[in-house]
């Protein structure tokens, strides 16, 4: 298979059958604050995106080139690959964008230390995916974040309507209405 | 002495009015969906329950009392990542010294063991909005702790009843693990909103009277 056409199928399962969110339950609280802020969820995901190529390429290349066992030593160096990736990115930010800062500075942290990004590492060494595979989960898992907080951003206003029950008013209705979306998402994987 | 022992029952109260809140009218999980996944990958038995709020209370307290100390000498957009690096580095020995004791039971916990370091439960603790006196902030991040335990070990509880139904139903609620958790969460979520609204009701037919 091409290397290509591997990252585009990955694309495919990171949206759908291997989603971090519906299939592991990973960042629904990023997701939850993203849509409830309702503003720059491009940003936020377009950054969520690059930490996740950043920390997964960081933590394997810095594992290759110090030949430390990647197995034993993986969550510092995963730790310390998201670190570097949101120094990195701030400062570029703060130096040469600094009123693009401004806008987008309040997602820059929650976009960078989440569940998400932290754990692409790990699954990129529990999977045995190739750099192709690892980029193509990647920018998937950012398009899925995109589309769920997009989806979450327009419904949420309508979950806390007054039509709805007082009990369910809310972040009831946000979760009962996420477990609905995560079993329409089983369907994709052949339940 | 009459009024400083007055004083000390009115702080008294007001830090356990902050722990009980944690875990009532502000649980963290109910409220904002903070530790989710950790409610929704790590409720599998009740012992994996335990052990996640066993990690879970040892990073809050620690993370809590560095990042209070730490304080305002931090810029703001270097806070969240020096949370997160405390927690990585308190996480690891501790995982470590768990492993050893209890082999079986951290190798359950699987990936969401180790997330447990990047987890916002923990994050969000560790910088107070306003400068609070620590063992306010402490209480807080305890009654948070035990709030999030609350909502864990209630999932936990009700997945261990839903295994039972699943011998019937060859474990169809198992192959929607997430969606199964998020609904459990959601009724949670909305009898406890039942509960707020009616004290907060019968509150207000107080007052009235």
């Amino acid at each position: 298979m091409i290397p290509l056409e591997q990252m585009l199928l990955m694309v495919l399962a990171a949206i759908t059958v291997e989603s971090v969110f519906f299939s592991r339950g990973m960042g629904f609280y990023e997701i939850l604050q993203g849509a409830g802020r309702g503003r720059n969820i491009s940003a936020y995901s377009l950054f969520l995106t690059l930490f996740s190529i950043g920390s997964g390429f960081l933590s394997r290349w810095i594992a290759e080139v110090t030949e430390l066992d990647q197995k034993l030593w993986l969550l510092l160096l995963a730790a310390g690959s998201v670190l570097l990736c949101y120094l990195v990115v701030c400062l570029v930010l703060v130096i040469l964008f600094p009123s693009m800062y401004r806008k987008v500075g309040w997602c820059i942290g929650p976009a960078a230390i989440n569940t998400t990004v932290f754990s692409m590492p790990f699954l990129a060494e529990q999977q045995q995916w190739g750099n192709w595979q690892m980029l193509g989960f990647a920018i998937g898992t950012g398009l899925a974040f995109w589309l769920l907080s997009w989806i979450m951003a327009e419904q949420l206003p309508r979950l806390r309507h007054i039509s709805m029950p007082a009990a369910f008013q809310g972040m009831p209705a946000a979760f009962l209405f996420l477990g609905i979306l995560a079993l329409g998402f089983l369907g994709f994987g052949g339940i | 002495m009459q009024k400083k022992y007055s004083l000390a029952v009115r702080s008294a109260k007001k830090r356990g009015r902050a722990f009980v809140s944690g875990i009532f009218s502000q649980n963290p999980v109910l409220i904002g969906g903070a530790g989710l996944y950790m409610v929704l990958s790590g409720s599998t038995s009740l012992t994996s329950s335990w052990f996640l709020f066993v990690l879970v209370v040892a990073l809050t307290v620690p993370v809590c009392v560095l990042c209070w100390l730490a304080g305002r000498k931090i810029a703001v957009w270097l806070r969240l990542p020096f949370a997160f690096l405390l927690t990585a580095a308190l996480y690891l020995p501790l995982y470590a010294h768990m492993r050893q004791l209890y082999p079986q039971s951290m190798q359950e916990l699987g990936l969401c063991g180790v997330l447990v370091a990047a987890d916002s439960l923990i994050l969000m603790r560790a910088f107070a909005p306003e400068k609070r006196p620590l063992s306010m902030v402490l209480i807080e991040a305890l009654g948070g702790a035990v709030g999030f335990a609350v909502v864990l070990f209630a999932v936990s509880g009700i997945w261990n009843i839903l295994e039972g139904v699943e011998k019937a139903t060859a474990g169809a609620f198992r192959h929607a693990r997430i969606a199964v958790g998020l609904i459990i969460v959601a009724l949670l979520a909305a009898l406890w909103q039942y509960g707020t609204n009616r004290r907060k009701r019968k509150k207000r037919r107080e007052i009235l009277r």
